[in-house]
């Protein structure tokens, strides 16, 4: 479509984004234009934090991004707190995959409950949910109450 | 349904062209940030699609649509979000509405080709009278299955 050139690249499969959203058990269908919404709403997101990000990283005279200013700016940023797990996991497990997102029922959990899990909780919950990747015969009960990636 | 790391994550093509748009030139991504950058966004699609879907299970609907998404944006205080998004959904809505006129001109089309080569052969006439006859009714079936595409 003419007028999209410049977003051509930034347009994330609106496949792959709905793969991503059905790993949400409680999600039922969606609506075809969601994908879509969301692929926009991610953009203007990554921008939103990678100038921040960005801002932080200059004017401490680097010229490379590294995790630990994505922790600063996200940890000073009410908006991105939500991020704030996936960079402790990030940064203490030092893992490659995706295991970042083992910690996504916590967000849910959060939501429901409108509170904030304790450290401890959260310490607990981490490495359970970790074994449970590695052994997939328990992986039919813990999905109850985690989301099996 | 096997699980693939892959289908958790966004195509690093489109965050890399996402970040190189965001950041000046000179400032680089060091390879972890750039893979927390990538988990960073699946973490928002988890976020926003739980949230969009506490509006969509208040509402009593089964079914995800923008306006969740919008309400989502909301509630998770990206409110500046909201406009552009709203302009996007515009587009799209647009752009299906096009596509439906599009495909039902290319089956107009089609069938006046069909009709033109029957004319041709005398013995299908009376079988050609018959599809003529059809033709409002097939129009208006056409229409509610890209409705439901």
């Amino acid at each position: 479509m003419p007028g999209q050139k410049r977003r051509y690249n930034v347009r994330f499969p609106p496949s792959r984004i709905k793969k991503i959203m059905q790993k949400d058990a409680e999600v039922g269908r969606i609506a075809m234009a969601v994908p879509v919404i969301i692929s926009r709403a991610l953009e203007m997101f990554l921008k939103s934090l990678l100038t921040k990000i960005c801002l932080l990283t200059q004017s401490k005279n680097s010229g490379v991004v590294s995790v630990a200013h994505m922790k600063q700016c996200i940890e000073s940023e009410k908006l991105f707190h939500f991020l704030r797990d996936l960079v402790e996991q990030s940064l203490s497990a030092g893992q490659k995959d995706a295991r970042g997102l083992s910690l996504w029922p916590l967000y849910r959990t959060k939501m429901h409950e409108m509170q904030v899990q304790k450290p401890s909780e959260v310490v607990e919950k981490a490495p359970r949910r970790n074994l449970c990747s590695l052994d997939n015969d328990s992986s039919s009960s813990e999905s109850e109450l985690y989301i099996c990636l | 349904m096997a699980e693939r790391p892959e289908d958790l994550n966004l195509p690093n093509a489109v965050i890399t062209r996402i970040i190189k748009e965001a950041l000046p030139d000179g400032v680089n991504v060091s390879k972890e940030a750039r893979r927390a950058i990538s988990q960073a966004a699946s973490v928002f699609v988890l976020y926003a699609t739980s949230c969009a879907n506490n509006f969509a299970m208040k509402a009593k609907r089964k079914t995800l649509n923008a306006g969740d998404v919008l309400s989502a944006m909301e509630e998770m205080e990206f409110e500046r979000f909201l406009e552009p998004l709203r302009e996007a959904l515009e587009v799209y809505k647009k752009g299906q509405k096009g596509k439906k006129e599009v495909s039902e001109q290319k089956r107009k089309d089609k069938e006046k080709k069909t009709d033109s080569e029957n004319d041709k052969s005398r013995e299908e006439e009376d079988e050609e009278e018959e599809r003529m006859d059809e033709e409002p009714e097939a129009e208006n079936e056409a229409e509610e299955e890209d409705v439901e595409n």
